[in-house]
């Protein structure tokens, strides 16, 4: 069976740094995996790539069996890979449920008719709700995104995400500044997700949380993968406890 | 639309997330007979103010000056709600906005002088080719952003002003076009200030209309988005490239429609008309009305139009009293009269929910 994602040798480099070098991993349909390496490791990089923000010098990206290297960003998320950012990027002016209703338009066929029928306003607006509940934002959906609490901005973003019903959801650094409590949620929130046929790749530093939760994962190092497989099997790996975790604690 | 298999469609995400927590739900109502409360007296207010308008030209007939005010007034909602589309909601800064309300004028006045075309036929046309030229200055300028797009609009600004003054057979050069003739319709040939307040009357409601429809559909959400940042709305799948043209041919529409309108009220346009001092003026109206905001930009039309009016008496001094005006207003409401109207309507929602807090 191939594999929903398939990165095969993708190369970035700015100038003379190669911030990914030739880099090849799989997602597997319906797991939750994990990119995890030092930083500058070239992660975020991968996602830009995978995501169409930055464009290959080489290599192919395939997902659900057909090639995305080369498209635009907004064609390769109306295919169902979508993504978060590093740097939360919520529109800060904004309440927490029009952002999330932001997401609704991916893929909507004939936009126009939205102009004259306002019912169907109505029913996304029920259905961003929904997904804020299920990310458990509801209290929330009111406040504008900049008043967001820290801590669950990312998990507003997520809900975002959701709202574009993606196959593929890409998350960059969610548990950056959670505290447990939070961590804990966001844990249980990406589960459900997967569990609800969303596939799910995740940049993260947390460690615990990462060994936690993910089925497979890759480890890059200065822009090259130097393990992969289950958390087991990684954290075992020679070469990982020599570059990442050797240095980086455990 | 076909989804992948296992990707889940409207409804199937997230399972469970319709079991609505128990606490969340008299909340959810009480926050919906809010909002009904809310529309019921926006709808007041719109009738009120549309109802007074229309008996505005019946009680001061014969005020042909005060008319003529309201006409001007009504002449720049109609440009402004186009700008507000273009620059407030996708923050694309144009500088074209008078350039391309010109080019509207211009091609009324050719098309109803020359060709014999009537005036409404002719509004149309020229509010169309308007868009569409609009839409192709938003081609170059969707891959420049901010201060590069204003230089690209202002360049084209300078270029059609030049070409109005210099295409002799098609605009009479500068000293400009003159007899154009009157709006006809049935049969009746517009005349006093009254029937134009009542034409550009329809055109201002028009223009809300459109843009208020933009504003709360995906077009306007998405609008927003890029100009918030358009990597993300990117990331949602929205074609920021197709967003961006689309947003400033709606405008460009809108502007076009009000120069042709404006051909057939002033029968003598000139390039003098549609310099970039015209378009200051507008952009100066969107800041002082909050930059998004639509009753923030309908509020500065007003301001500025009985403003202006009161100054010239005390002119070549009311230029200066202009700046300061707008001075105070940057200094007293940095968000503009926008930004007042949402902090204002926050309070008064606050307040209403401790109230019927306190109830419970």
């Amino acid at each position: 069976m191939s594999a929903l994602l398939e990165v095969r040798d993708v190369h970035v480099h700015f100038g003379g740094v190669r911030a990914v070098d030739g880099v090849s991993f799989d997602v597997q349909e319906g797991t939750i995996s994990g990119l995890i390496g030092p930083n500058g490791s070239g992660k975020t990089s991968t996602f830009n790539l995978i995501t169409g923000f930055y464009s290959a010098k080489a290599g192919a990206i395939t997902f659900g069996g057909e090639p995305i290297i080369g498209r635009a960003p907004h064609e390769i998320a109306r295919r169902g890979i979508v993504r978060t950012f590093q740097n939360v990027a919520l529109q800060p002016d904004r309440t927490v449920l029009e952002n999330v209703m932001l997401g609704m338009y991916c893929n909507r066929p004939s936009m126009w008719r939205d102009l004259f029928d306002t019912r169907r306003a109505r029913r996304d607006e029920e259905r961003a709700l929904e997904i804020l509940e299920f990310c458990g934002l509801f209290e929330l959906r009111a406040a504008l995104s900049r008043n967001v609490p820290i801590g669950l901005r990312h998990t507003a973003e997520l809900a975002r995400a959701l709202a574009a019903s993606p196959r593929l959801l890409l998350l960059d650094e969610p548990w950056a500044g959670l505290n447990s409590a939070e961590s804990s949620a966001l844990v249980r929130t990406v589960r459900r997700i997967r569990d609800s046929k969303v596939t799910v790749l995740v940049v993260e530093h947390n460690m615990k949380v990462i060994m936690e939760i993910c089925d497979r994962i890759t480890v890059l190092d200065a822009g090259r993968k130097i393990a992969d497989g289950t958390p087991a099997e990684v954290r075992a790996d020679p070469a990982v406890i020599r570059s990442y975790l050797g240095t980086a604690g455990h | 639309m076909s989804h992948p298999p296992g990707r889940p469609n409207d409804g199937s995400l997230p399972p469970g997330a319709t079991a609505r927590s128990a606490e969340a739900a008299p909340m959810n109502a009480a926050a919906a007979a809010r909002s009904r409360s809310g529309l019921g007296a926006r709808a007041l207010l719109h009738v009120v103010i549309i109802v007074a308008l229309l008996l505005v030209p019946v009680l001061f007939r014969q005020q042909e000056f005060l008319l003529g005010l309201f006409v001007k007034m009504f002449l720049g909602v109609t440009v402004l709600m186009g700008f507000l589309i273009i620059l407030g909601f996708s923050k694309q800064f144009s500088l074209g906005q008078v350039a391309i309300y010109g080019i509207g004028a211009y091609i009324a006045a050719n098309l109803t002088t020359n060709l014999g075309i009537g005036f409404f036929p002719a509004l149309l046309v020229s509010g169309l080719v308007a868009g569409v030229i609009g839409g192709l200055i938003a081609i170059p300028g969707a891959r420049f952003v901010g201060p590069w797009l204003a230089l690209v609009t202002f360049a084209f600004a300078e270029i059609v002003r030049i070409l109005m003054a210099r295409l002799k057979p098609l605009t009479g050069g500068s000293v400009g076009f003159r007899n154009i003739p009157r709006p006809e319709i049935f049969g009746y040939r517009f005349s006093g200030e009254a029937d134009y307040y009542f034409l550009f009357l329809a055109l201002a409601l028009f223009a809300y209309l459109v843009t208020l429809r933009f504003r709360h559909s995906p077009y306007g959400r998405i609008a927003l988005a890029i100009g918030d940042n358009p990597d993300i709305a990117a990331s949602l799948g929205v074609n920021v490239f197709r967003q961006r043209i689309f947003a400033f041919f709606v405008g460009s529409v809108l502007a076009g429609i009000a120069g042709a309108a404006f051909a057939g009220y002033t029968t003598y346009i000139s390039p003098e008309s549609f310099g970039l001092a015209h378009t200051i003026q507008y952009l100066t109206m969107l800041v002082v009305g909050g930059l998004e905001s639509i009753p923030g930009a309908l509020l500065a039309v007003v301001f500025f139009t009985f403003s202006h009016n009161q100054l010239m008496k005390w002119h070549p001094w009311d230029l200066i009293l202009d700046g300061f005006i707008i001075l105070l207003f940057m200094n007293l409401l940095p968000r503009g009269i926008g930004g007042l109207i949402t902090d204002l309507r926050q309070r008064w929602a606050l307040r209403r929910g401790a109230g019927t807090k306190e109830q419970r």
